[in-house]
């Protein structure tokens, strides 16, 4: 059993976007918090802080998950995706290159996040339905586009070429 | 906002979870957090020490034995659904999971963490009242079962007790035919009202129906007389109507801003009547 007095700092060991960091933080630090914060990730937005609105979602061992209703510490021993980890170097993830296509952002708040859900999404299924994807971004609000673009870019087909090869087993 | 401060318990076991709520009054379980933590910023409580249950593992099995589904309290609506895709005994889990919440809120939020906090648009409290589950429930002294229709007892209040945890859901089989229908605003939203309905046909009669209401009162609802009504009936447009007013007509629905009572008894009645219609014609086990 382990117990942390108010204010202990903890100890985590966790790989984000394939780099491992350690670090010490409160447990009351959420993972967005520690990810923007602490590590200085600060792609990972933060809008409402209590889960409604999709913004702060990441890949937690290849699951999205909201980083706002995650303690940082939880993060310990496990491995997270943020959009920083999407690209190679400057070359842009081909789902991030169909969202600049398709004009599927405006201000960007809430890309982060669409694009973890997405992503998500088209491995387990590279040519989901409109239907299919505007219930999975459902819990992902955008405020800008209207999301009709946000679907034609998660739709397109050079995507779906793509992640026909990351398919998941 | 920013979670208030807490002292944070990560448990190795169940026994000393159970231990370290005992010994603290002002200690929490923390479940998936998909509730308490929105809970926690938006300061509607600050806990002095949140128990982490996610470390243990004797929380996350599903195993079916002795005709029964037994699930773990941790396990998250995610893996749920990923174990009743193919379990054909338990359609009504399944069908039921895919309202709940959004698919992130779905690979943290956990069965016994929505049981526990019994809100009355969530969707799990209708399935187990529907189920005739059993939710096992374990306390320094040792554990006990209790009957679905005895553990909701009120607007967020559950038979567990301060000191108490969730352990396991158990599920009997059923060979009744189940369909579940639920009005929401959008897809993962909160229910504005849920029926879940099971038959069990013989000769093309019903021999016995279950129907089950959720977002209508405090706590999710069987309606016995409307049961009762069904019984040696064949399921028609006309009987499923009939069966969905018997189920509404006395209920004292809540009002709030999202949905008048008198809305809810209606819609209620309507997903009663397009539930049964549609269990009548699932096929059969
Ligand atoms: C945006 C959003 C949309 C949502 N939509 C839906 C929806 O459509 N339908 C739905 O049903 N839910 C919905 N939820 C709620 C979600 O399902 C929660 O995950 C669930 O209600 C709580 O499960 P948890 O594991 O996260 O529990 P936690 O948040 O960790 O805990 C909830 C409460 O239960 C207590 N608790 C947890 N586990 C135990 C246990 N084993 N024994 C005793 N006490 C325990 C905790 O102390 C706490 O008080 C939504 C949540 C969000 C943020
Ligand atoms: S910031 Fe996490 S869901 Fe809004
Ligand atoms: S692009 Fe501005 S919120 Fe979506």
């Amino acid at each position: 059993m382990k117990k942390t007095a108010v204010d202990e700092l903890l100890l985590v060991n966790t790989t984000v976007n394939g780099r491992a960091y350690s670090f010490a933080i409160e447990p009351r630090i959420s993972l967005a918090d520690t990810l923007r914060y602490e590590l200085g990730l600060t792609g990972t937005k933060v809008g409402c802080e209590h889960g409604v609105c999709g913004a702060c979602t990441v890949l937690v061992d290849g699951e999205p998950m909201r980083s706002c209703l995650m303690l940082g510490v939880q993060a310990e021993g496990r491995t997270i995706q943020t959009v920083e980890g999407l690209a190679s170097g400057l070359k842009l993830h081909p789902l991030q290159e169909s969202f600049k296509r398709h004009h599927a952002l405006q201000c960007g708040f809430c890309s982060a996040g669409m694009l973890a859900t997405a992503l998500a999404l088209l491995r387990d299924n590279p040519t989901p339905t409109r239907t299919e994807v505007r219930e999975i971004i459902s819990g992902n609000l955008c405020r800008c586009t209207g999301y009709e673009t946000i679907v034609d870019a998660i739709c397109d087909t050079q995507v779906a070429e793509f992640m026909r090869g990351e398919q998941r087993g | 906002m920013k979670f208030p401060a807490f002292s944070y318990a990560v448990p190795a076991t169940v026994a000393e979870a159970l231990e370290l709520l005992a010994a603290d009054e002002d200690a929490r379980p923390l479940a998936g957090g998909q509730t308490l933590l929105p809970i926690l910023a938006l300061r509607m409580a600050s806990p002095g020490c949140l128990v982490d249950l996610s470390p243990l593992s004797e929380l996350k099995n599903i195993v079916f034995e002795d005709q029964t589904l037994k699930i773990g309290a941790m396990v998250t609506f995610a893996q749920l659904a990923r174990a009743t895709a193919h379990q054909a005994n338990f359609p009504l889990i399944y069908l039921a999971l895919k309202h709940v919440a959004h698919v992130a809120i779905r690979n943290r939020g956990t069965i016994g963490g929505s049981l526990a906090y019994a809100d009355a648009a969530a969707e799990m409290p209708v399935v187990v009242c529907a189920l005739n589950a059993i939710m096992v429930i374990a306390g320094v002294g040792g554990a006990r079962r209790v009957a679905a229709a005895d553990f909701f007892t009120g607007h967020f209040s559950t038979a567990i007790e301060r000191r108490e945890l969730l352990t396991q859901i158990e599920f009997p089989i059923s060979d009744h035919t189940w369909a579940f229908e639920e009005v929401s605003r959008r897809p993962g939203d909160f229910a504005l009202v849920m029926a879940a309905t099971g038959l069990r046909m013989r000769d093309g009669q019903c021999a016995e129906a279950r129907i089950a209401l959720g977002c209508v009162a405090d706590r999710p609802l069987r309606a016995p007389a409307a049961e009762a009504f069904l019984s040696g009936k064949q399921i028609t447009e006309e009987t499923a109507a009939e069966a969905g007013q018997i189920a509404t007509s006395d209920l004292k629905s809540h009002a709030d801003i999202h949905a008048s009572a008198e809305y809810r008894r209606k819609v209620g009645s309507t997903l009663i009547k397009r539930a049964l219609l549609r269990a009548a014609v699932e096929p059969r086990l």
